[in-house]
């Protein structure tokens, strides 16, 4: 089996199959507009803008999903309304993670441009949205509401003009 | 630590893709900052949008707002549009303080003004017989003219006076991008005193006796596609004039509306066939319910086009059918309407009609 060295941000060296480096765009763009040697035994590509700790979670993301599909753009219709609830449960788990290390997953997925692992990292933000109300979700994000009461009545009014028709 | 506020926008776009209106309802009142982001952002802006703004107090705090708006519908009285000024202030400051994000501005039942200054696509200006100042106030305050991509302009209105139609000109003229131009009047344009103007446009409807035609005609350059015409004027030479005035319609809307228009026999000589009519779809739309005057004018201008391509009706009384010259594509709208029995199906169309090669009936 064909492997890959990758270089983590602080210099950490990962091998791991050609097959789940592909997962990424980026790491594919690379390979072929580069001229990375896939065969060569010294190649590392660097990736300076992951660190090792979320480097490792992505290759394991990438390395159980490897074999999916490719999922379909078609889903990208912005009017029509997205599901959240359909994250598997082996995703679920791997990201019961801190959501200092969730916002880093996304930024790396979004840097790596690995679709699926972008998709479920940003539904699960989503969520934490999702169906709460204001309070619930400065919780979540620990925000303070820095609105002086009258402000906060002004989007409040709004708010109200934005009735669905 | 990484935070929400931090992603690049497209992934909070990305992120918010998943949200409902509730949800960007809820997340704008977490802190000013996710205001702003929510606020900010095309994706929500295009779902987020003012339906229900009834009092002035309200239009006037819309410009305290920091939300950038693509879509507003204000709805104000007719009769306060047109004694209170103070209105016409606030509506101008909004369109003003909108101008970047603003793809649809409606206001009230009767008065649809939609206007995009800088990129809005379409235009419409209804107007019944009471609001005139409208018009005059969305050219006299520029607002028209900002609109440089009008691709569309719709104009309604009753009362049509040397005057608004100067209006309707000016703006027109303003908008090279303008393509097409929707007219409605009773009234028949008086004249205009204009010349060197050429409008590029390539689709017209003239509804009320497509007369305002003549009018504007010496606007309008050749290019024009579409024609639609409502009670064609039983002159003589009336379709002749349309087709030697544009060669390259294609496409000839008739509306028959009116059957007090029709109570005189066509005379037979009104139009002669030419080979070079490059019209090839026709599309005939009339309550025929009986064979009446209007009914007989309407097969007698079918009977004309001999090299029809395609013929759409809209409420068919089967009766026409047989006037069918060539045409071999055939498409029937809401004939049920009209309770004929006949057509049933595709296949009794094109049984009877052999040339026929494509037929599609809608109910």
């Amino acid at each position: 089996m064909q492997t890959i060295k990758l270089q983590s941000s602080d210099n950490e060296i990962f091998e791991c199959d050609l097959a789940v480096a592909k997962c990424s765009a980026t790491i594919r763009t690379m390979l072929e507009d580069l001229g990375i040697d896939e065969n060569s035994e010294d190649e590392v590509v660097p990736l300076p803008n992951v660190n090792s700790a979320i480097l490792r979670k992505v290759i394991q993301f990438c390395t159980y999903h490897k074999d999916d599909p490719v999922p379909s753009s078609t889903d990208d219709d912005e009017n029509k309304e997205k599901r959240t609830d359909d994250i598997t449960s082996w995703d679920a788990d791997f990201l019961k993670v801190d959501q200092g290390t969730l916002f880093e997953l996304i930024l790396a997925a979004n840097y790596l441009d690995i679709r699926s692992l972008l998709d479920v990292t940003c539904k699960t933000v989503a969520n934490m949205i999702k169906g709460k109300t204001p309070d619930e979700i400065r919780k979540t994000f620990n925000i303070k509401n820095d609105f002086t009461p009258a402000e906060e009545e002004q989007v409040r009014k709004e708010n109200t003009w934005c009735e669905e028709k | 630590m990484q935070r929400f506020e931090e992603c690049p926008e497209e992934v909070r776009d990305k992120i918010f893709s998943y949200l409902t209106i509730q949800d960007f309802k809820n997340a704008s009142l977490v802190s000013k900052h996710w205001y702003n982001l929510i606020g900010q952002s095309k994706l929500c802006m295009r779902k987020l949008r003012i339906n229900k703004c009834d009092c002035f107090e309200d239009f006037e705090s819309i410009l305290n707002s920091n939300r950038q708006y693509q879509h507003l519908t204000l709805m104000i009285e007719q009769s306060e549009l047109k004694k209170n000024t103070k209105y016409l202030r606030v509506l101008r400051d909004i369109v003003e303080k909108f101008s970047e994000s603003l793809l649809y501005l409606k206001i009230s039942q009767d008065l649809k003004l939609k206007d995009d200054l800088l990129k809005l696509k379409e235009l419409q200006i209804v107007l019944n017989n009471e609001i005139r100042l409208p018009v005059n106030f969305i050219v006299s305050n520029g607002l028209i003219t900002k609109a440089i991509n009008l691709k569309k302009l719709l104009i309604k209105f009753h009362n049509f006076d040397a005057k608004s139609l100067q209006y309707i000109r000016d703006a027109i003229l303003m908008h090279e991008s303008l393509k097409i131009l929707e007219m409605e009047t009773h009234h028949i344009i008086q004249e205009l005193n204009q010349n060197d103007i050429k409008l590029k446009l390539y689709e017209i409807h003239l509804n009320y006796g497509g007369k305002p035609l003549k009018a504007f005609e010496q606007f309008f350059d050749t290019q024009i596609s579409s024609l639609q015409v409502i009670d064609i004027p039983l002159e003589k030479n009336f379709i002749n004039y349309f087709i030697s005035k544009f060669p390259k319609l294609h496409t000839l809307i008739i509306i028959f509306a009116l059957y007090s228009a029709y109570e005189k026999q066509m005379e037979q000589e009104n139009f002669e066939y030419t080979k070079n009519w490059s019209i090839k779809k026709l599309i005939i739309k009339g309550y025929f319910t009986k064979e009446n005057h209007m009914f007989f004018h309407a097969c007698e201008i079918i009977k004309k086009f001999l090299n029809l391509q395609e013929i759409e009706f809209e409420y068919l009384n089967p009766g026409m059918l047989p006037h069918l010259n060539d045409c071999q594509s055939l498409k029937i709208v809401k004939y049920k309407h009209l309770n004929f029995k006949f057509p049933q199906s595709q296949n009794d169309v094109m049984t009877q009609h052999e040339r026929l090669k494509f037929v599609q009936i809608e109910h």
